[in-house]
């Protein structure tokens, strides 16, 4: 079944055949373009005026001042003609006192950062979402048409904070949601795990007490999220915190992990930071369930015997983690149970226990920075396979290598361009291995280009990821535009296309095609 | 006689149209340079900054920092908390400013929507500062060697002398790293402090101008606590940005371990 693949499944399960990543290549080349062409001289409306000295693009040491050009900008008499250059007294606030936007007035700044801030803090944010899926139905008869309207959320999201001693703090979030999408589209036609995991839902998400034990030794206790590596796209050694993989590509990075319970210690010594970690919760990755427009089994899976909170069964983690001048270095050692599963011969969803060993470095060089991760698995185990027509289970525990390697660069004004590529090889693959539908290599892509405008007021992003050595395995395409309304107010808008391809779980994925609007008020 | 022309032709050539490239580096406007980056800006400093930054439609939007620096040696760390909008609040930079020009600064971005540290590279410092008017180069000390400086007058500005120099990159990659292909700065001749600036900008043919609005003496060292920075294309005003800073202290003798991924992590709470 090629369940057992961590790091790969962000996305999964189409239902029917369709490509679109012919449609989606012209807006990758023209987000490209504009990236290239923006950046060079000449992108923005012509200069004009006499303000303006040199439009040739000589090399910068001729273009001394002449007599003229001076203005009256660095003569007493300018203090007349300020209006020439900056905006009418009229029209430029008072500056507003500085303390006007601290949480207590009172408060000021401390030399320790920790003290200048309040004792108790409230955030949150309410956001309206419009989803709309525009392919031409393709749904199977019996099976659900998810063509249309998609999403008509309401999402409100809130956290706190209390700091108490010097260095002791105490924070909690949770969100909600509703989407009424599928009311207005008639129940009905949904099945009872869609809804049940896609209309609504309530969660406490963090809640933990961190402090400083010693000078040199910090805790952190409750229900957190633990991110390891240096890649922002594809997930090597990041494997300590289960994903959100219901809708692939929609859910950006900020929403990905799922927070765990788990006792964290950090021991700093000079540029070294050694941690450990025990994590009690066993909760694994969120996937698509039968009847969403990502799964692609008639039938539900149910889940397996699951890990008990007792505690031999508490997962293990400890890094070393080095900032340096230019570097960072990470070296990662885990015992836990995998977040992807596999399927059994009785058709049940099993977490192995599995070991890990990695490392993650990244390195500044100019405007480039260099990211590269590998991460050794052990005793993994693969889905049951078909073998002449029986379900067989894969007895096999198998060893697997992954590796990656990124470029970000950020040479272009206001633009930042990531690549990353990485392969796992499954060390022992065999028959029952290919049989159960698995690659003995299986490469993924990824390329993020985000943009600012108009002062950080307009974010464009494009986001990219393309599975199989020739990309030919499936993927999604994701634009997204960020225009900020006001200081609290942000509109979001944006495409999302799917490719479907020859992995097995992505073969039917190309007809989710949709586009989005979103509405948040942060406060 | 030939090999002479050789060398001389190309010589006038360069003199007839590049009459710039061949004006030797003013020896005064570099010295009153080396005085502005000399002038003690003193050490251990924790400061409150507001920034307003307002479009050419008058619409403004307000951001609040938390800033902290210490020196070590010749090397500067800094590190910086958003304090609002709610956005963006506690995000984090860290930052070493390294002397040594052959060596990189070192950056650390903090996102607490997403709880990851990010090393960011450093190399161009042409974007703009968290949206406003300046680059930034505009908030790291620069390399004078990068530049040609020629004084070009003596002036007043309100009641205060002071040097007007110019300054040009010397290369094209200097210039592409920060963003400007010449500046003018009006530097005051009692305190080194620049008080005017007018930058051309690489790209977009726009100039900026700074003016500094409210200078105070705080522990015996000149600060610049009020900054006007407007944005102009030809004619037409484009964007403008207000700094101001409160709360400025110096020789608060901070930790060295405020300036730790460690504590970006944690942030202001």
């Amino acid at each position: 079944m090629g369940l057992s693949k961590p790091g790969l499944y962000f996305d999964s399960f189409g239902k029917l055949a369709f490509t679109s990543i012919y449609r989606t290549l012209p807006w990758a080349i023209i987000l490209l373009l504009w990236v290239s062409i923006g950046s060079s001289p000449g992108w923005a409306d012509s200069p004009a005026g006499e303000e303006q000295i040199s439009l040739t693009p000589d090399p910068p040491g001729i273009e001394f001042s002449q007599p003229g050009e001076l203005d009256d900008f660095f003569d007493d008499t300018s203090s007349d003609k300020e209006d020439d250059f900056f905006l009418d007294e009229s029209d430029t606030p008072q500056i507003v006192p500085a303390s006007d936007f601290t949480t207590d007035p009172d408060q000021k700044i401390d030399s320790n950062p920790g003290a200048s801030s309040s004792l108790f803090f409230i955030n949150g944010s309410v956001t309206g979402k419009i989803g709309y899926r525009f392919e031409p139905s393709q749904a199977l008869p019996g099976t659900t048409d998810h063509q249309g309207l998609s999403d008509l959320t309401g999402e409100l999201g809130l956290e706190m904070g209390t700091r108490f001693f010097e260095d002791w703090t105490f924070f909690m979030s949770g969100s909600f949601f509703y989407n009424l999408a599928y009311g207005i589209n008639s129940r009905d036609k949904y099945t009872d795990p869609f809804l049940t995991e896609y209309e609504k839902e309530g969660e406490l998400d963090k809640i933990f007490i961190r402090g400083t034990l010693l000078k040199k030794l910090d805790i952190k206790f409750g229900r957190q999220i633990v991110i390891w590596g240096k890649s922002d796209n594809i997930r090597i050694t990041d494997i300590l915190n289960p994903m959100d993989l219901m809708e692939p590509g929609m859910t950006d990075i900020e929403d990905l992990r799922l927070p765990v319970f788990m006792s964290r210690m950090d021991y700093y010594l000079y540029d070294y930071t050694l941690s450990a970690f025990l994590i009690h919760e066993h909760r694994f990755n969120k996937l698509p369930v039968l009847g969403s427009p990502y799964y692609y089994f008639p039938f539900q899976i149910p889940l397996g015997e699951e890990p008990s909170a007792r505690l031999e069964n508490t997962e293990i983690a400890a890094s070393l983690s080095g900032t340096f001048p230019g570097y960072d270095i990470s070296f990662y050692l885990a015992d836990f149970y995998d977040k992807m599963p596999y399927v059994n011969a009785d058709l049940q969803q099993i977490h192995p226990r599995v070991h890990m060993a990695g490392f993650a470095l990244n390195m500044a060089r100019g405007n480039f920075l260099l990211k590269t991760e590998a991460a050794f698995f052990d005793k993994m185990r693969l889905s049951a396979y078909m073998d002449k027509g029986i379900f067989k289970e894969n007895m096999n525990g198998y060893s697997r290598l992954d590796f990656l390697g990124g470029i970000e660069y950020s040479g272009f004004t206001d633009t930042m361009v990531s690549i990353e590529a990485a392969d796992q090889w499954l060390m022992d693959f065999d028959e029952p291995a290919r049989l159960g539908g698995n690659n003995e290599n299986s490469f993924q892509y990824a390329l993020r280009i985000s943009r600012t405008f108009l002062h950080e007021v307009l974010e464009i992003t494009f986001l990219g990821s393309l599975y199989g050595k020739s990309a030919d395995e499936g993927g999604f395409i994701r634009t997204q535009a960020d225009y900020d309304l006001t200081d609290n107010l942000e509109l979001g808008a944006g495409f999302l296309f799917y490719k479907s391809g020859t992995l097995p779980l992505l073969r039917e994925i190309g007809d989710n095609d949709l586009v989005f609007v979103s509405l948040t008020y942060s406060f | 006689m030939q090999p002479f022309l050789f060398v001389l032709f190309p010589l006038l050539v360069k003199l007839i149209l590049f009459p710039g490239l061949c004006v030797a580096d003013d020896a005064r406007a570099r010295q009153i340079m080396e005085a502005v980056e000399a002038r003690d800006d003193g050490d251990n400093q924790t400061t409150d900054m507001l920034m307003v930054l307002i479009d050419k439609n008058k619409k403004q939007r307000k951001k609040f920092f938390q800033n902290y620096s210490k020196d070590f040696g010749k090397d500067t760390k800094r590190i910086m908390f958003i304090k609002s909008p709610a956005p963006i609040k506690n995000t984090g930079f860290l930052t070493f400013d390294y002397d040594d020009d052959a060596k990189d600064d070192d950056q650390w971005l903090f996102l607490p929507a997403v709880g990851k540290t990010k090393r960011i590279a450093t190399s161009d410092k042409s974007s703009s500062f968290m949206g406003s008017d300046l680059n930034y180069s505009d908030m790291t000390s620069r390399n004078l060697e990068d530049y040609k400086f020629r004084l070009l007058k003596e002036s007043t500005i309100k009641g205060q002398k002071v040097w007007v120099i110019e300054s040009i990159p010397r290369n094209r990659k200097i210039e592409d790293e920060i963003g400007y292909k010449k500046s003018i700065v009006a530097v005051g001749q009692d305190n080194y402090l620049v008080i005017r600036a007018k930058m051309w900008t690489s790209e977009g043919g726009y100039v900026k101008y700074l003016e500094a609005k409210k200078i105070e003496l705080i522990d015996g060292i000149w600060v610049i606590t009020q900054t006007q920075v407007s944005k102009k294309q030809g004619k037409a005003f484009k964007h403008q940005t207000l700094l101001e800073f409160t709360n400025v202290k110096f020789n608060q003798d901070l930790d060295e371990n405020i300036f730790t991924i460690r504590r970006l992590e944690k942030g202001l709470f």
